[in-house]
């Protein structure tokens, strides 16, 4: 309780902080027609602003939740989020696997993204869940692995912990991560041996936690800039702090383990044994040193602790998150103030990751108005399940199994993404992907980009097709396997005008520019004689791919 | 909507001049504000004749290519076996990742150079078919359609070991790290950079390419660095071809259903909105693009299928296919496309095998290699069946950000540096080795303590030549698609006929 007081008066002091800069962003602006100056309170002036800030911090707005954020203003409403409890997966692919099992079939995967997409469109701790999605796409770990492939309910409790873990200290996090099965399976510290005659410690969970989960490459400044030394940029390691820990992630194997080779396959935390621990004395980051003769458990500790403690953690940790949530190409000032909430949440505490969500997503450049470069291209999954939200599409039936079917087994052959499935740790796209062009020339970053070209814009659009054109409430033979949108809110509109500002709250809060506002009209409009059904499917296809709607600003 | 008349050369110029004049965009083309330097360092229209293409074939995660060519003669294979921690054995030496020397005898080849013998990936023990492990490329090979270059690197200049230890800055920049090296090999230099060295090529050979609204760059594999140029940007398909929009009018063959007509009037108004986010003008773009190149391409696919049977469940063969039927359709010079020059881009994963790089299952080395290998020589038969001499039109050659450690980590082994590569073709002057095949002891002058060796010969080597081989003969020109090439013996290879 204390804590989500001080956080709140915190939240206050950087409203306070923030309101010079964002005037000087006010006068900037122009061709601002559909948002009102961000008051200096935490009250939501509109259902297009209720509706802009649920794009970014949950699976996409629904009416209800737009009247709920507006009646809670933005801290409540990410208060009671950042104390929702979870919405757990795994419990329910026990379940389903035990009905399965006595049926004669086993779980798969199919079952696991089923369970994704529903806890997307249905589950009620939406900032979690993004969260979780976020933090999965930094702290990958991937079920195209072979390790991972036959594994889904140890797959469904990583993804778990991430969304037990999504708002707790970041050292936490990363130690759950460590200990975790399915990441030593995916970057093999699994049974990771001790070096011995003719073999050395695996290299691969040291060198992918520096380089990915916590610090990068290069020193940085607190605003993600890179530190420079004559000019150059300075390497934050090299390859003998890889092989030092390389030694420190020795001997970890399944709880219940009492040599390397034993254990029960299981989604519980690992264990580590001692005899395959190397517990000579390992150099690390900085030169700093981690003594010899220590336990399995002291050495993880030290060395979680010296990674979790460079100066790198907090705008690295940062930039991504608002990458995620916010936009692709945060100010250099904006990374600050998010990494400052990183180092300190206001009681003293660094590595708060719910202080951190929130700064994100309170901050004057999510909440104030949309300039050139702000914002980014939706997660493409995340144009989906927005579709589904807008629409309060109907949950499928549920099948003698317990399963609850989306639709979608294969979301990486059109969408690019698959939750905890990508190709490598880099995830489905990197942080720094500059798509060539007008893009990279502007010095932008555009990571969704890396997975939009010429196949996935018709292969997206023609998904975001089939789950609204052929998949609605009253249509003739519906599928039984996914979602059902409810056409009702437009159909139930008379003119071409009303139903396009409806299209517009639901699915663009209220962004959508005058140009295309008239395009759509123009096109309900020269639709003759079509049925208001037809026309509510036309236009919420059309919408759905077009560019402004892939867009969040 | 619009589509692409088959342009000439001129009117490509022509139109580019407008459009830098009038300062505006093209969907086609992304980078016209870089167009002019890229025409300054052109080669002059109606330097080609002929039709040429590279095929680039990705091999990620770091292929650990000692176990793709390993020495065979008995003395240096006990080197290559003590580096690599015994000969592997599941029960008694499960950390062994070497390959028997008994078991090399049937993929065993000759160095035509040196007189030494060599062997490919036998496959998986027990296997007894003869399309096992690499003995598909190993008949390539002895026919002289395969070369391989065996120690090969990013690096900045020749580097010694003294050098490497003394002068950090020697170093090619973040070494060992997966998506850092990849970048450098599809770079081509050493800084950075938005360009790859296969798009700055592009850009140099593309003018006689006739329909200039498909880019000579082509990926089956996503985005990547490599096929980037000033003027040149990847077009990038699936290996299924082209799909229809569902939904909306594409052609008179796909109408979209009723009202078909009145979303895609909608959307093409949509498509060409200007917007102050570069983002969303990009997306739009894209988006606009794909529209514009549909019909040329599903129309074109359509036309040309091949009946060579490429191995089933092999994604890299789903992918040559793809390639081996857009060359088809592009080389004809009475077609839609009428290429000149081309260069293609495909990816096969899963090679960073830290864990079970001896494992005999689907995610094996043993196998993705065997699927490598059987994917290219697929690829082979079936440019053969497109025509007399489309095998000699046509070089493939692989890339991998890195090799791997020599030694063992238990049971996989880790990210190095120097690594084999491979280049196949009929104008390839193959059935050899080219560079030296390192010492394969561990620590020796040339690698580290787990066996990362130093590569002999530069990425940008191997790039230059088979950039001279696609057109770009001029010395000065090379030197800027490679900017280190100065700093190596030869800017050619070798391996490439004239």
């Amino acid at each position: 309780m204390n804590r989500l007081l001080s956080m709140r008066a915190l939240a206050l002091c950087l409203t306070c902080a923030v309101v010079p800069s964002l005037q000087a962003r006010i006068y900037d602006t122009i061709n601002r027609s559909n948002f009102d100056p961000l008051p200096a309170t935490d009250v939501v002036a509109s259902d297009a602003d209720a509706a802009r800030f649920l794009t970014q911090a949950t699976f996409g707005p629904t009416r209800a939740e737009i009247t709920r954020l507006r009646s809670l203003g933005y801290s409540l409403w990410i208060d009671q989020q950042l104390s929702a409890p979870p919405t757990l997966a795994r419990p329910f692919m026990d379940a389903v696997n035990t009905a399965l099992v006595a049926g004669g079939q086993t779980i798969g995967h199919n079952q696991r993204l089923d369970r994704w997409f529903y806890t997307a469109a249905y589950a009620p701790d939406q900032l979690r869940q993004r969260m979780a999605f976020a933090l999965s796409q930094i702290f990958v770990i991937s079920d195209q692995n072979g390790t991972l492939s036959g594994e889904p309910i140890q797959v469904t409790e990583y993804w778990d912990m991430l969304a037990r873990d999504a708002f707790i200290n970041y050292r936490t996090l990363l130690g759950d991560v460590t200990y975790n099965p399915s990441m030593g399976k995916y970057l093999s510290h699994f049974r990771n041996r001790k070096a011995a005659t003719g073999r050395e410690p695996d290299e691969n969970y040291a060198r992918e936690v520096m380089q990915l989960f916590s610090i990068g490459l290069i020193e940085r400044n607190l605003n993600f800039s890179p530190l420079l030394n004559a000019g150059q940029p300075i390497a934050t390691y090299d390859q003998n702090v890889i092989t030092n820990y390389a030694k420190l992630f020795t001997g970890f194997n399944y709880s219940d383990a009492t040599t390397i080779f034993n254990g029960t396959n299981t989604y519980l935390a690992m264990t580590c044994i001692a005899t395959e621990h190397d517990v000579t004395l390992k150099t690390v980051l900085d030169g700093m040193t981690i003594a010899a003769g220590q336990t399995c458990a002291q050495d993880v500790s030290d060395g979680l602790n010296i990674i979790t403690a460079h100066p790198n953690v907090a705008p690295f940790i940062s930039r991504q998150l608002i990458q995620r949530f916010v936009g692709s190409n945060p100010s250099a000032n904006y990374i600050q103030r998010v990494a400052q909430k990183f180092q300190n949440n206001g009681s003293g505490e660094r590595g708060d990751l719910g202080a951190v969500i929130k700064a994100i997503l309170t901050d004057s450049e999510a909440r104030g108005a949309p300039t050139a470069t702000s914002g980014k291209l939706r997660e493409p999954l995340l144009r989906l399940t927005a579709m589904w939200r807008a629409f309060d599409a109907q949950v499928p039936p549920t099948s003698a199994f317990g399963e609850i079917k989306m639709g979608l087994t294969n979301p990486t052959g059109t969408y690019g993404q698959r939750p905890l499935g990508a190709a490598t740790v880099f995830n489905f796209y990197e942080p720094d992907y500059q798509q060539p062009g007008p893009i990279e020339n502007a010095q932008l970053y555009s990571p969704e980009m890396q997975i939009i070209n010429e196949s996935t814009t018709f292969a997206i659009a023609n998904n975001l097709y089939n789950y609204s054109w052929n998949s609605y409430i009253g249509m003739t033979t519906p599928p039984t396997d996914r979602p059902l949108l409810d056409l009702t809110s437009l159909t139930s509109l008379a003119t071409p005008t009303a139903m396009v500002d409806e299209a517009n709250l639901r699915m663009m809060y209220g962004s959508m520019s005058s140009n295309m506002r008239t395009t759509m009209i123009n096109m309900l409009t020269f639709m003759t004689g079509a049925s208001t059904v037809e026309k509510a499917r036309s236009l919420i296809y059309i919408v759905a791919i077009s560019p402004e709607a892939a867009m969040q600003r | 909507m619009t589509t692409i008349s088959k342009n000439t050369r001129r009117d490509f110029l022509r139109n580019l001049g407008g459009t830098l004049c009038a300062g505006g965009a093209s969907a086609f083309l992304p980078q016209l504000n870089l167009i002019g330097s890229a025409l300054a360092a052109s080669s002059s229209p109606g330097a080609f004749t002929d039709y040429r293409a590279l095929v680039c074939i990705y091999l990620a995660g770091g292929n650990d290519s000692w176990n793709m060519l390993m020495p065979q003669d008995a003395t240096r294979h006990a080197v290559y076996a003590a580096a690599r921690s015994g000969v592997y054995n599941a029960t008694t030496n499960a950390a062994g990742l070497a390959i028997d020397l008994p078991q090399l005898t049937a993929s065993q080849i000759t160095d035509s150079a040196t007189g030494k013998f060599y062997a490919l990936n036998p496959g998986n023990p027990g296997d007894t078919d003869v399309h096992r492990g690499m003995l598909d490329l190993r008949t390539l090979y002895n026919a002289g359609h395969v070369a391989f270059l065996p120690n090969i690197g990013t690096l900045i200049r020749p580097i010694t070991k003294t050098e490497y230890n003394s002068t950090p800055a020697l170093r090619p920049p973040q070494l060992y790290s997966h998506n850092d090296q990849e970048n450098l090999w599809q770079l081509g230099q050493t800084t950075e950079s938005g360009q790859g060295w296969g798009g700055k090529v592009a850009d140099r050979v593309r003018l006689d390419n006739v329909n200039q609204g498909l880019s000579p760059c082509i990926s089956i594999a996503g985005s990547n660095r490599f096929q980037v140029g000033a003027s040149t940007f990847p077009y990038q398909m699936s290996s299924g071809g082209v799909s229809a929009l569902q939904g909306v009018y594409n052609n008179a063959g796909s109408t979209g259903g009723t009202y078909g007509a009145q979303r895609a009037a909608a959307l093409d108004q949509l498509l060409g909105d200007s917007s102050s986010s570069l983002l969303q003008s990009e997306y739009a773009s894209v988006f606009k693009r794909s529209r514009d190149l549909y019909d040329l391409l599903s129309t074109a696919l359509a036309a040309n299928t091949l009946t060579t049977v490429f191995p089933a469940n092999n994604s890299l063969a789903d992918q040559l296919k793809m390639v081996a039927r857009m060359i088809k359709l592009s080389r004809n010079s009475a077609g839609t496309v009428a290429h000149k020059r081309q260069i293609f881009y495909v990816r096969f994963g899963g090679f960073d095998l830290h864990d079970g790089l001896m494992s005999t299952g689907n995610g094996g080395q043993a196998i993705l290699l065997q699927r490598v290998s059987q994917a290219m020589s697929a690829f082979y038969t079936a440019l053969g069946e497109i025509g007399a001499g489309v095998q000699n039109e046509v070089t493939s050659f692989t890339m991998s950000e890195f090799a791997r450690t020599l030694a063992s980590n238990g049971n996989g082994s880790d990210h190095a540096w120097g690594s084999v590569q491979m280049v196949m073709g009929g104008a390839v002057n193959g059935g050899r080795l080219y560079g030296t095949f390192p010492d394969q002891t561990l620590n020796n002058a040339i690698s580290f303590s787990r066996g990362q060796t130093i590569p002999s010969t530069s990425v940008d080597q191997m790039g230059a030549t088979l950039a001279r081989w696609m057109g770009v003969t001029d010395s000065v020109q090379l030197n800027t698609i490679f900017p280190n090439l100065t700093n190596f013996a030869t800017n050619n290879l070798g391996f490439m006929q004239p």
